[in-house]
């Protein structure tokens, strides 16, 4: 279980899983840091300056 | 205990739009609609504004009549082709500006972190992406008030890469010009610059404080004025009247868009509009036909908002007057995926296809 929700950052103790179908993950699910992110027409991806980049997210 | 069927409430919430007037009656919506097609069909006149005023305010049973006028004078005016185009935002976050539906803005505290211009090799990558699924343009969209010298010389040298890799339109939005920067740009091979209004000029002042509407104007008539085609938005859901939404389709047809993004209020967290009701997906529908019925021959494309606002209705306004649309992911969130845009192109039908606006 990720210690951070990818949606909003809170740890997951307060949020089970915030984020909306179509918006990609913006907070690390390690650190709860913000992401960078880059969305392009068919992907996304995203990076936290202390965990690198995520694994690709299939949605 | 009654054997009549009656209606039980399900769903979500009415959003409050405001009417200042009451719905037509339902045989005044009949003969509104007809009197429209036979401007727009037989006499090939474009609308008065008064007569798109009565046809924004037909009831809710008569939308789908109007859709249909909406779909056969698309067809009548444009043809059944359907533009696809992708769009990449190269500089995200961080903008000056606050528009208050935008999660981009730095006046606010979003999710959305900002990140540097992209280098090369990734948007040309995303223009290949968007030239695989079929699609005639691509758009550099930058969060930015305008462009300072390093983005002008940056969108220079990226415009004509991508073209000659991709054979795509590139279309560039980086918001406010000044004379000379729109002269460049089009000079530098810019297909289409996008620019929106996003709202009336009466409820302007409610999304954004920190520069003027004539400031968008200026640049919409600078776009023009040097031979780019304008492609010139709207963002319906944030709060403005029935009136507003009507006085901004007067506004659009003085400034000539060659198409016009319609986007619906997808509310993001952290920003002032947040908080906003969706619109319903059936005041969508109306709305496309109303503002393809206003712009006949116009580019009208479904843009951000689509799968929030009208999610399984989506075909439904590919027969309500749009004829363009986005394909996969927008800006800062994701998109349905292309095979079912493409899949639902395909059943309706509708070619796919680069248009120009008709003269
Ligand atoms: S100018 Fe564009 S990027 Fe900047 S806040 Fe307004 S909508 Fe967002
Ligand atoms: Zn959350
Ligand atoms: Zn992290």
């Amino acid at each position: 279980m990720p210690a951070h929700c990818d949606g909003c950052g809170r740890p997951s103790a307060e949020c089970g899983g915030c984020r909306w179908e179509y918006d990609p993950p913006r907070f690390c699910p390690e650190c709860g840091l913000r992401l960078a992110v880059v969305v392009t027409p068919v992907g996304h991806r995203e990076r936290c300056k202390v965990h690198g980049p995520l694994p690709v997210d299939p949605r | 205990m009654t054997d009549t069927i009656q209606p039980v409430s399900i769903g979500r919430k009415q959003a409050a739009t405001a009417w200042s007037r009451p719905h037509l009656s339902a045989e005044e919506a009949r003969t509104a609609i007809r009197a429209a097609g036979v401007a727009l069909l037989d006499e090939r006149r474009p609308l008065t504004s008064d007569e798109l005023a009565d046809l924004a305010h037909v009831p809710d049973a008569s939308v789908p009549s109007l859709a249909a006028l909406a779909h056969e004078v698309r067809l009548a005016w444009c043809g059944d082709t359907v533009e696809v185009e992708g769009i990449l935002s190269a500089k995200t976050g961080g903008c000056p500006e606050d528009c208050h539906f935008c999660s981009q803005s730095s006046a606010f505290d979003t999710p959305v972190k900002a990140t540097p211009f992209l280098d090369t090799d990734e948007v040309v990558a995303a223009a290949e992406e968007t030239a695989a699924l079929g699609a005639s343009e691509f758009c550099i969209v930058l969060a930015v008030r305008g462009p300072d010298e390093r983005i002008m010389r940056r969108i220079l040298d990226l415009v004509p890469i991508i073209g000659d890799r991709t054979g795509l339109n590139v279309a560039v939005s980086a918001g406010i010009l000044d004379p000379d920067q729109a002269r460049r740009l089009a000079e530098g091979g810019v297909h289409r610059y996008n620019h929106n209004l996003e709202t009336a000029r009466s409820y302007f002042p409610e999304v954004v404080t920190t520069h003027e509407y004539d400031e968008r104007v200026d640049t919409c008539r600078l776009v023009v004025d040097n031979g780019m085609e304008l492609c010139c938005g709207v963002l319906l859901g944030m709060g403005e009247t029935v009136d507003q939404r009507l006085e901004l389709l007067d506004e659009l047809r003085e400034v000539g868009p060659a198409e016009v993004p319609m986007n619906f209020l997808k509310p993001m967290v952290g920003t002032p509009f947040a908080g906003r009701p969706a619109v319903e997906a059936l005041e969508a529908i109306r709305w496309i036909a109303v503002f393809r019925l206003g712009l006949p021959s116009v580019i009208l494309r479904y843009a951000g908002g689509r799968e929030f606002t009208l999610g399984d209705l989506q075909a439904m306004g590919m027969t309500s007057g749009i004829n363009a649309l986005i394909i996969g992911n927008y800006l800062t969130y994701l998109g349905r995926s292309p095979a079912d845009d493409l899949k639902m192109l395909d059943d309706l039908r509708m070619p796919i296809g680069a248009l120009s606006p008709v003269i």
